[in-house]
């Protein structure tokens, strides 16, 4: 039984005040495992940003727990969440968010600044990520030089040069089309399985979902299921009160309709996801990941 | 912690050349002009002194007549006699000598070269009151002085014109209708605020009075004063003894006028001081509105940089980071633009010395001082787009359009 690396209990999100007030979480408890490949499905409207943002740290619940390795993460201050981030998220947004006028090497260089790296161990992760988003003979081009989907490579390099637990990705695809959509996914699906990395996406797109190993249904500020897909693109549905007692395992799997028979581009290697990070119970911030990190 | 917020700065400034131009064009235009005013009023006052100082410091000029351009009307005061000289040199406290003055024009030759100057005679006491050395031969012996003979000491601007560089002592030139020996040259004085100094034959009074003006008068008496006492004091011993010899009483008029080069210096002076300061303070408005341009722009930079501060703070930049990058950012463009205005100012500076006709001078402090206001300017204008930028919601900001 492994504990999860994120888990939130009764989170809600109430935004404005007063007559304007809107509850858009009304008690989402959800767990994530780590090394799983999460898409979060639903309706839009239903609070899979507001839900992105708490998890990414970028945001507050109003009321309910969240933990991360085991660590509250609702008491900590701006400062604190920002260090997090800083140490263990990495962000893919629709519009990609590069910096413009800046190459695309700066552009990824740019969260290894923040962690006070040097300009040489700077170049070599830059380009080592770039590399495995296979863009590293761009790495001189501005964003205004790449298509769509190459600023989104390099955006995911961005997110991942630092090496994070978790990569958080609001429909990465949604301004992409469907052959450069596909190509990200793979890209996110290798990384997932090769580096282990966790991954949190929001999609509108069924097949784009179909790579993930866990769906996550949102509705109405809730989490109305959660699927649990096969390699081969069986899925398994269970309930939330369920899952929480930890994802992907000993769960019976049942033909979801929707993806069933169909090509899954999921990789066929019998590779297993790789094991969750262990839990630490010690502090979330080691020295050396203060602010500047100088 | 900070390498890393310079390093953004000047990236940021890089990629926004014309912007950050547009940003420091208020702190250019500020430190160029504080540091040009400044400089030209201190040349300015400078070559003022130095025009006044050339008529000697400490010596009052005494000349008949109510001062220049006054008493119009009415028959013309009488020049100054040898006595007068005499009795101020032995009666007013503070007077060290009193060199009279006679003058008159006319041509000097010299082996076919003419040349047309002022003939200043005077006595030994000339060279107490305001020495005047010699670059070759000798002054007059009392005793040609007291017999008034033709011998002449010549400035280099007559040495010139007559002797074109040969040898000038030792010859015999003409001077109107007389022939005058010449036993020495004057070393240069330069061009004052009154005409070429250096324009002159001088010869014992009594040579001049005798071959050229033809009476005993004296038309300026220059006074030399003891530097312990003050010009005012001895100015007014010398108004009270003239007005007793020249008979005049009770409430009438000097019709004698004395000429204070120390005072006329000290007022002079004060006015260009203070016209340097009016000009510096107007300047120095300019440069706080280049502060507030630098402020504008930073508070549009924030806006139009929303994103990019939500793109920074979602990768884990904490607030202080990116207060810190917008600060920098603001100091380094007042600074590039201090240090802009300061070459600037040179270059203005290179290019009005020759026209207003002062020296060329460098003034390290003021240059130190408007560099150093560009900084704060940067520090202080920086700040609030700074905070502001640092307070952003990363949500929004990265939702910003
Ligand atoms: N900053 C905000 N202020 C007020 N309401 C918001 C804010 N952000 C989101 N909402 C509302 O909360 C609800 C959920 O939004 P969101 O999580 O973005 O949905 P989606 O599932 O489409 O991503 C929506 O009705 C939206 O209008
Ligand atoms: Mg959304």
């Amino acid at each position: 039984m492994t504990v999860p690396l994120i888990s939130l209990r009764g989170v809600t999100k109430v935004y404005g005040s007063g007559a304007t007030q809107f509850q858009a979480l009304k008690g989402v408890d959800l767990d994530i495992t780590g090394g799983d490949f999460v898409a979060v499905m639903g309706p839009s409207g239903s609070g899979k940003s507001t839900t992105m943002n708490i998890l990414g740290c970028l945001d507050m619940p109003s009321a309910g727990e969240f933990t991360f390795r085991g660590h509250h993460i609702e008491t900590l201050d701006r400062d604190q969440r920002a260090l997090l981030r800083r140490k263990y998220l990495g962000f893919v947004f629709q519009g990609f968010n590069l910096l413009s006028r800046t190459s695309a090497l700066e552009n990824v260089e740019l969260p290894l600044l923040y962690r006070g790296e040097d300009k040489r161990s700077r170049r070599e992760l830059g380009m080592a990520a770039l590399d495995k988003v296979g863009l590293a003979d761009w790495w001189d081009h501005t964003p205004a030089e790449l298509s769509g989907g190459q600023q989104q490579r390099v955006a995911i390099a961005r997110a991942i040069v630092t090496s994070p637990d978790v990569l958080l990705a609001d429909e990465p695809t949604g301004n992409l089309d469907s052959e450069r959509s596909v190509e990200i996914m793979q890209l996110l699906t290798t990384l997932n399985r090769d580096s282990g990395i966790t991954v949190l996406m929001v999609t509108h797109e069924p097949d784009m979902a179909a790579f993930a190993r866990t769906v996550v249904h949102f509705k109405d500020g809730l989490v109305e299921r959660i699927e649990a897909q096969h390699r081969q693109g069986e899925a398994v549905e269970e309930s939330p009160s369920r899952l929480r007692e930890g994802l992907g395992v000993g769960l019976s799997p049942t033909t979801s309709s929707d993806t069933g028979g169909q090509a899954h581009p999921q990789p066929s290697s019998g590779s297993a996801v790789p094991p969750a990070q262990p839990e630490q119970r010690g502090t979330l911030f080691t020295p050396n990941s203060q602010a500047g990190g100088e | 912690m900070f390498g890393t917020t310079l390093v953004l700065a000047l990236r940021s400034i890089r990629r926004h050349l014309l912007r950050s131009f547009l940003t420091i064009l208020g702190i250019v235009i500020g430190v160029g002009a504080v540091v040009t005013m400044v400089t030209l009023g201190k040349a300015t006052t400078a070559a003022v002194q130095q025009q006044i100082s050339a008529l000697g410091t400490n010596v009052l000029q005494v000349r008949p007549g109510q001062g220049f351009g006054r008493g119009g009307g009415g028959p013309r005061p009488p020049d100054f006699k040898p006595e007068d000289v005499t009795a101020i040199a032995n009666q007013v406290a503070g007077v060290t000598a009193v060199a009279p003055q006679a003058s008159a024009t006319a041509t000097a030759i010299y082996e076919g070269a003419n040349w047309s100057t002022t003939i200043n005679g005077t006595t030994a006491a000339f060279l107490t009151v305001q020495p005047w050395p010699l670059t070759a031969g000798r002054y007059w012996t009392p005793a040609e002085e007291e017999a008034g003979k033709a011998v002449c000491l010549i400035g280099n601007t007559v040495r010139q014109n007559l002797f074109r560089g040969g040898a000038a002592v030792g010859t015999r030139m003409r001077l109107g209708n007389i022939s005058c020996d010449v036993i020495g040259t004057l070393s240069t004085r330069g061009q004052g605020g009154f005409g070429d100094q250096d324009d002159v034959v001088v010869m014992p009074i009594k040579a001049v009075q005798r071959r050229f003006t033809g009476s005993r008068d004296i038309r300026l008496m220059m006074v030399g004063v003891d530097t312990a006492y003050s010009t005012a004091t001895v100015q007014a011993g010398i108004m009270d003894l003239l007005r007793e010899r020249r008979n005049i009483t009770g409430g009438k008029e000097d019709d004698f006028n004395i000429f204070d080069t120390k005072q006329i210096s000290d007022t002079l002076t004060g006015t260009t001081t203070l016209l340097t300061r009016i000009v510096a303070a107007v300047a120095g408005i300019s440069l706080v509105v280049g502060g507030i341009g630098i402020m504008n722009i930073m508070l549009v930079s924030v806006t139009e940089r929303t994103r990019e501060i939500g793109i920074r703070l979602a990768i884990g930049a904490v607030a202080r980071e990116v207060l810190l990058q917008f600060l920098v950012e603001a100091v380094a463009l007042s600074c590039l633009g201090g240090l802009i205005g300061l070459a600037l100012a040179q270059l203005v500076i290179l290019a009005l010395v020759p026209v207003m006709q002062v020296p060329w001078t460098f003034d390290p402090q003021i240059n130190v001082v408007a560099f150093a206001i560009s900084a704060v300017i940067g520090v202080v204008f920086g700040y609030f787009p700074a905070r502001r930028a640092a307070a952003l919601n990363p949500i929004d900001a990265l939702r910003h359009e």
